[in-house]
């Protein structure tokens, strides 16, 4: 640490000192997010419906302008109860369509992202020209402002995580036999539509949590790209959560130290980029599928 | 002798394609039957219609007596290795344990159904690749595990598409082996199969089907030119030793 200090200067050092509050908030937050994200993303990337997040996330936006618009309040539960209601909305239309045979799912997500995407857009400009808008903070959902979350909003993030966190962990078993053979599980006696729809919800509530810290345009990447790395070091489910939530959590220190140090960076893309930065390192060395390990064995395989 | 699958005027379509029109058939409890048919005959939508995974235009389902889908309890299924996501991050030994779940549930652990786990292991002589993820095995490993798993289920009735796809001889006579163990315990097995040469070494039943039931029973009843020229259309199909009469 002493070394990262002398290379960047004093402003490192104030960040490794903890020396503002803003800062231990942001690191709270983002962690809480990096964490719950890894282990849902494992889930929607395993059931191949990584870019559901995406709609999700995008969907957000409507949500939180058309609350803001009707009760004029910018209070943060009224804000995030939007982005619940139509990232959920739109999530589960997504599945519905893409149940029938005649649109594909990528075709659906697609659909759903973009067209929600234009709605928020829109809404949006109406906000701006409201004139309590200047302040209202709306803009920093579009790419996330960890450095602006209070400690209320950290224990609301936390507790959320944690909600959430249970939930997947008591129900991983039934998520895991639902997402590897559904036909298997129906016979079980596993509901496995109820199964799924909770986990559109549970990635629909990351989301929500996501979006103060990363911003609507790029909260999925906190599920996909951690998730991603993770399948790339570890060979169960477990493993691969589990390592999808050290890599969301490193990823978040990591994107609040450097949109630190160079301040007016947006934490949101910084996490990405630090996420970015583990998955290009997992896919050259990961012990599973690593580029350069898997050609050192190749054909050892019968 | 009591039934261990019926189905009433089952009738099966994917948007406007008709898959199973109107198929009335029983087999047996106790017995080992082979569905057979060309490809496209329905013989894996058959299955999955029992499995309730296709819901059917009409007809009535009803699985070891039983129309609830409660049933489908004491039902282990084996899918085509095509259907099954081989990157998927679980061990031989993963998905051996996910037949226990019925007596396990949520949090299982429990130490009788950690033995079942090795048990079935053991049966399909996977003892020793168990640690494996399932992508890193050959194709007849890769069927033998799955077959691990409908073992560790303990079911009473076993539903399998196409277990001998791509396996070797030796596989192929082990997979034998354990499928008549299966019977010999008083299960029932229910296979697509596809190499008409060795139904009659393997089968005691058959099912014939090309979209409608051209016939179901013993094999040496219902297992001849005659019927297997209406089940395939006039281009057939050439026989080796093991031909029928």
């Amino acid at each position: 640490m002493l070394v990262v200090c002398s290379v960047l200067g004093d402003r490192a050092a104030e960040f490794f000192e903890l020396r503002y509050e803003f800062v231990i908030n942001a690191l709270l937050a983002t962690s809480a997010v990096g964490l719950v994200c890894g282990v849902v993303g494992t889930f929607l990337v395993l059931r191949g419906l990584s870019l559901l997040g995406d709609a999700a996330g995008h969907a957000t936006l409507p949500g939180v302008c058309a609350a803001f618009l009707i009760t004029g309040a910018k209070t943060l539960p009224v804000l995030l109860t939007g982005a619940l209601v139509s990232s959920g909305v739109s999530a589960l239309a997504v599945t519905a369509f893409s149940r029938g045979r005649r649109v594909r799912p990528d075709a659906a997500i697609g659909i759903a992202l973009t067209v929600s995407f234009a709605i928020g857009v829109c809404l949006l400009s109406i906000v701006q020209r409201s004139p309590a808008a200047t302040q209202s903070g709306i803009s920093d959902f579009l790419f996330g402002n960890a450095a602006g979350i209070t400690r209320r909003q950290v224990v609301f993030l936390g507790a959320t995580s944690a909600a959430i966190l249970t939930a997947t962990l008591v129900f991983h078993r039934a998520l895991v036999l639902s997402v590897f053979d559904p036909n298997h599980a129906r016979a079980l006696g596993i509901p496995v539509r109820i199964v799924e729809g909770s986990l559109v919800v549970g990635m629909s509530l990351c989301v929500v949590v996501g979006i103060q810290c990363v911003g609507v345009v790029l909260v999925a990447a906190m599920l996909i790209i951690p998730a991603s790395t993770g399948r790339l070091i570890a060979n169960t489910v477990v493993g691969v959560m589990l390592s999808a939530a050290v890599v969301g959590v490193l990823s978040a220190w990591g994107g609040v130290f450097v949109s630190f140090l160079g301040e007016g960076l947006s934490t949101g893309p910084t996490m990405v980029l630090c996420a970015a930065f583990f998955f290009v390192v997992a896919l050259l060395f990961g012990p599973q599928g690593g580029l350069l390990r898997r050609r050192a064995t190749e054909g050892a395989i019968t | 002798m009591s039934v261990a699958v019926a189905t009433e005027n089952l009738t099966v379509s994917y948007g406007s394609v008709r898959a199973l029109d109107d198929v009335s058939l029983s087999v047996p409890e106790g017995t080992l039957t082979a569905i057979i048919g060309p490809n496209g005959a329905g013989k894996s939508t058959l299955i999955k219609t029992l499995m309730r995974a296709v819901r059917p235009d009409s007809g009535v389902i009803s699985v070891l007596g039983s129309t609830e889908r409660a049933a489908l309890k004491q039902v282990a299924w084996v899918p085509q290795r095509s259907e099954v996501d081989w990157d998927f991050p679980v061990t031989v030994r993963d998905v051996v344990r996910h037949g226990t779940w019925g007596r396990l549930g949520l949090f299982g652990r429990n130490r009788r159904e950690l033995v079942a786990v090795d048990t079935a292991l053991a049966r399909v002589g996977l003892e020793e690749l168990a640690d494996r993820q399932i992508g890193q095995l050959s194709g007849g490993q890769q069927q033998r595990t799955f077959i691990a798993r409908a073992l560790a289920q303990r079911a009473r009735l076993y539903l399998m598409d196409e277990p001998f796809a791509g396996v070797d001889a030796a596989t192929e006579t082990a997979i034998a082996g354990v499928l008549r163990d299966l019977q010999r315990e008083g299960n029932t097995v229910v296979v697509v199969h596809h190499d008409l040469a060795t139904v009659r070494r393997y089968f005691d039943t058959v099912v014939l089907l090309n979209r409608e039931l051209i016939a179901c029973g013993p094999v040496g009843e219902c297992f001849n030119r005659t019927t297997l020229a209406e089940t395939y259309g006039g281009a057939l199909v050439t026989f080796d030793s093991a031909d029928p009469p």
